[in-house]
């Protein structure tokens, strides 16, 4: 199998805001709820920003979800 | 963070006060005898002394259950804020560094040897103790 190498060139979009939005919640109360501030919140749902694996797992917690159905990986 | 970690941070932070009244003393014991860097001592001695009594009324506040100031001190250990923090501090680091080595470079043709060694000396310094803590964190992760 072929691999490839890749500096920079992936991304991870996020589903976040829409999850957030559909369930009513305030990006405040997420944060206080991740134990984050709310700036990282929304960066992260700006895509400027990718969460530890940490965060990634207490998001995915958060939602009942698996982090794949909150984190979209797209290969260059 | 628990209570243990706090209430070990607050007396470090509790070291700084002390610390900090210290040197703002020495600095005006300093200044009634001899003339020189006794102000700078004073100087360096209040910011010590307000960073640490800063922290201490923080976390005694925290101690006491106070959300706000616990949301506060999160929002200072979140993961971005980290993030944001270490890159920034690479960076002036690698900027120091450059400056450092212009810096040098000018001084040693100036012939200001005395200034140039001190600096020259810093820089070693700082990369001797880059290469520990890389040989350090190489072998932790």
């Amino acid at each position: 199998m072929e691999s490839k190498l890749s500096i920079r060139g992936d991304k991870v979009k996020n589903r976040l805001e829409e999850l957030r939005k559909e369930r009513g919640i305030r990006q405040e109360e997420l944060a206080e709820a991740m134990e984050v501030s709310r700036q990282t919140i929304g960066s992260l749902e700006n895509g400027r920003y990718n969460p530890s694996i940490m965060l990634a797992f207490k998001l995915a917690k958060y939602f009942d979800m698996s982090i794949e159905d909150i984190f979209i990986y797209e290969e260059e | 963070m628990t209570e243990k970690e706090l209430k070990q941070k607050l007396y470090l932070n509790i070291a700084f006060v002390v610390l900090g009244l210290a040197m703002i003393i020495t600095g005006w014991v300093l200044t009634a005898i001899r003339e020189g860097t006794s102000s700078e001592i004073t100087g360096l001695g209040s910011g010590i002394f307000a960073i640490g009594l800063l922290r201490v009324l923080q976390i005694r506040k925290i101690l006491k259950g106070d959300k706000d100031a616990l949301q506060k001190l999160k929002e200072g250990y979140d993961e971005r804020n980290v993030m944001i923090y270490n890159k920034a501090m690479s960076m002036t680091m690698k900027i120091c560094l450059f400056a450092a080595f212009i810096a040098l470079f000018v001084l040693y043709v100036l012939e200001e040897t005395v200034i140039a060694n001190t600096i020259a000396t810093v820089v070693c310094g700082s990369m001797v103790v880059y290469l520990i803590c890389h040989w350090i964190y190489s072998k932790k992760y």
